[in-house]
């Protein structure tokens, strides 16, 4: 049965990145509204996958590479219609979709054992679900940040493609972009300090007796994202340089991840 | 039925020729009176802008009638026939529906996409109507061109990106900005682009205007029309740091605002972007200000280059405009032919025919035992009874359809027998 869902929830996000695509071109309503509908239904069924599998392993989907990768994927592609409806970024969709798939993709071919181990606590449950609403919007920041670089260049070069038409003005990406960094950073925040009382209270250790080398990147990773959030707000380091940083540390939340959750 | 344009544009006429077409406000009731009254025109509208005089007529005769049109252009205006012959263009029934709507659309004009022309094109429209010059097929064409020209507006970027210096400026200030709102702009050098260039800024909001210029008293001026701050020349750069948009366009021979001293700005500003322009020719900013980063520097050419950009823009979008119009030129033609007289008759007649036929099948199935005789007189009865009904109004609907309310009496009859 999940299967079925999986393919459906794959064709669904894959058509959906056909007609943005299509909309980037075209700029016709209509494909506009297909894509967004495509995205709903994709998102209906992924829900329907994550639904499924709870209801199989009687907890969250929170421990195995195909379960972080189908949730993310759904938070991701949540995320990403609630920023749509807010701000209208109308071609948001052609740059995130592409993610959204791959990493839904992924979940084919990714590491699905251990699914039945004993119900999580909550503290566990809560470090998982806040880090992942945070890695989402850590992932609009960077699709944004890649927006917002594409659109600074047309205007400092002054060579205006088609895509200097169809994006929006730095200003409502930087926005967007402050929106993501500070939610993002909270949650991710919020998602570290319950990983720490989860970690110890499974252990049974000091609440600050952590396995060094599965910790250091996310520490690591928090100062980048600390450093950014206070350099903006406190010091006015926003748009252009920010969102290249913005790149460059959501890169190395991926490669963080990896060695955090064994990705590989 | 036939529908005629005749007319000279930008294209086919210089602006000596369409002055003199070109019929003063206080005359042009005269000219609709006089042109109404030429035999061969039933409809028409009179459309006269800088760049286009043309008259959309409804006619009987199309040849004779576009001749008594040309006749009209030189007698009403006291122009010998020869100088206009090579100036006008024609066109008969679809070509003259697809000519309105490529007009109302904005695509046939000088700059394609600006927004006035449909406003021109009602304005005559009313003007033509309220004298009633109009009747039911005029009407129908104009309501359908104001029509085609919202939709194409609205399907299409054909009126999305700024062709002129001024309007290329607030579009570029607006992909930086977003909204306008609070935002403040500088004019330094108080040159009269720049001026029109703060007018269009104001008109989206942007509340903080400040004037500097060497001559102090022309910045007061300027500012007081503005509704802004005048400031002295030595202090402008001052101000810098709390302006968004700076403007500039001063006679100076070498440049009047460096990159160091903009780098110093930036910093103040806490990164908040800033976005010179500049108008003046030699030019006023160092280019090497565009390399600072969230600073935006574009020059003359720069904003030529924009425009450029645009007007190729507006040329794809015109073909997707082309495509609706294309559209639209069939639905009202289908339209159209459904107006003409033959097939309403043969409408009404095979709907009679059909009621005959219904009613009759349902009554011989009730009396099954008729014999074919009288199956036949029957036939033959509701036959004379249905032609008779029929006959009459037919009759007068043809005789009708050659007077000047003919489509409206097309029309009404194709409602009454509910033929669409």
């Amino acid at each position: 049965m999940i299967t079925v869902f999986m393919h459906i929830t794959l064709a669904c996000y894959a058509l959906a990145l056909l007609k943005f695509m299509l909309y980037l071109f075209f700029r016709q309503g209509l494909i506009f509204k297909f894509a967004i509908t495509f995205t709903i239904l994709g998102i209906a069924a992924n829900t329907t996958i994550l639904f499924l599998r709870s209801s199989m392993t009687g907890h969250g989907p929170y421990f195995t590479t195909f379960e972080y990768l189908v949730f993310f994927s759904w938070l991701m592609a949540i995320t990403f219609l609630i920023v749509e409806f807010k701000h209208k970024i109308t071609d948001l969709g052609s740059f995130i979709l592409p993610i959204i798939v791959v990493v839904f993709s992924l979940s084919y071919f990714a590491v699905d054992v251990g699914s039945d181990m004993v119900v999580p606590e909550l503290w566990k449950t809560l470090h998982r679900t806040l880090s992942f609403i945070g890695y989402a919007h850590f992932a609009i920041l960077f699709t944004v940040s890649i927006m917002y670089l594409l659109q600074e260049y047309q205007l400092k070069r002054k060579n205006f493609g088609a895509l200097y038409h169809r994006l929006p003005s730095l200003e409502i990406l930087d926005a967007v972009n402050h929106k993501a960094l500070v939610l993002g950073f909270t949650l991710y925040t919020l998602g570290f300090v319950t990983g720490t009382v989860s970690n110890s209270n499974a252990t049974g250790d000091d609440l600050f007796s952590w396995n060094i080398l599965n910790i250091l990147p996310l520490i690591a990773i928090w100062w980048i994202f600390c450093g950014l959030f206070v350099s903006r707000i406190m010091f006015g380091f926003r748009r252009g340089p920010f969102a290249k940083w913005s790149i460059a540390a959501s890169i190395a939340v991926i490669i963080a991840l990896f060695q955090h959750i064994k990705l590989y | 039925m036939h529908l005629v344009t005749v007319g000279v544009n930008h294209n086919t006429a210089p602006v000596e020729v369409r002055e003199k077409l070109a019929i003063p406000e206080s005359r042009i009731e005269e000219g609709m009176n006089y042109l109404n009254n030429l035999s061969d025109i039933q409809e028409s509208v009179f459309l006269s802008t800088c760049n286009r005089i043309e008259i959309y007529a409804r006619v009987a005769h199309p040849d004779t009638a576009i001749e008594s049109i040309k006749r009209f252009y030189s007698e009403f205006n006291n122009i010998r026939p020869d100088l206009l012959e090579n100036s006008f263009y024609q066109y008969h029934t679809v070509d003259t529906i697809k000519h309105l709507f490529a007009v109302s659309s904005s695509l046939d004009s000088m700059v394609m996409g600006e927004p006035q022309i449909l406003g021109q094109v009602k304005t005559a429209y009313l003007k033509a109507k309220n004298a009633n010059k109009t009747g039911s097929l005029i009407n129908q064409l104009f309501e359908k061109a104001f029509f085609v020209a919202k939709k194409v507006k609205n399907e299409t970027g054909i009126a999305e990106n700024a062709v002129s210096i001024s309007f290329a400026a607030v579009e570029l200030a607006r992909k930086i900005f977003g909204d306008l709102e609070g935002k403040s702009v500088m004019l330094i050098g108080a040159g009269e682009m720049s001026e029109l260039a703060a007018k269009h800024l104001i008109s989206y909001g942007i509340k903080t205007i400040l004037v500097s210029n060497r001559t102090f008293e022309r910045a007061v001026e300027l500012a007081n029309q503005l509704n802004g701050n005048a400031i002295r020349f030595d202090n402008f750069t001052d101000e810098l740091e709390r302006t968004d948009i700076i403007i500039s366009s001063t006679g100076a021979p070498h440049f009047i605002i460096k990159k160091d001293v903009v780098e110093k700005v930036i910093h103040k500003r806490k990164n908040r972007p800033m976005f010179f322009i500049d108008i003046a020719v030699p030019r006023d900013i160092e280019p090497e200000v565009n390399e600072i980063d969230n600073v935006y520097l574009y020059n003359i050419d720069d904003l030529q280059n924009v425009i450029e950009v645009n007007k190729k823009e507006r040329e794809k979008e015109a073909e997707k405009a082309y495509v609706i119009i294309e559209k639209e030129v069939n639905s009202f033609i289908h339209w159209l032919d459904s107006l003409d007289i033959v097939p309403t008759i043969r409408d009404i007649k095979n709907k009679a025919e059909e009621v005959r036929l219904q009613e009759m099948e349902k009554t011989f199935s009730k009396w099954d035992n008729l014999s074919d005789n009288e199956r036949k007189a029957v036939d033959v009865l509701t036959q004379s009874i249905v032609n008779k009904i029929i006959n009459t109004p037919i009759i007068n609907l043809k005789k009708e359809y050659e007077g000047e309310q003919g489509h409206w009496f097309l029309k009404v009859s194709r409602k009454l027998f509910n033929l669409d």
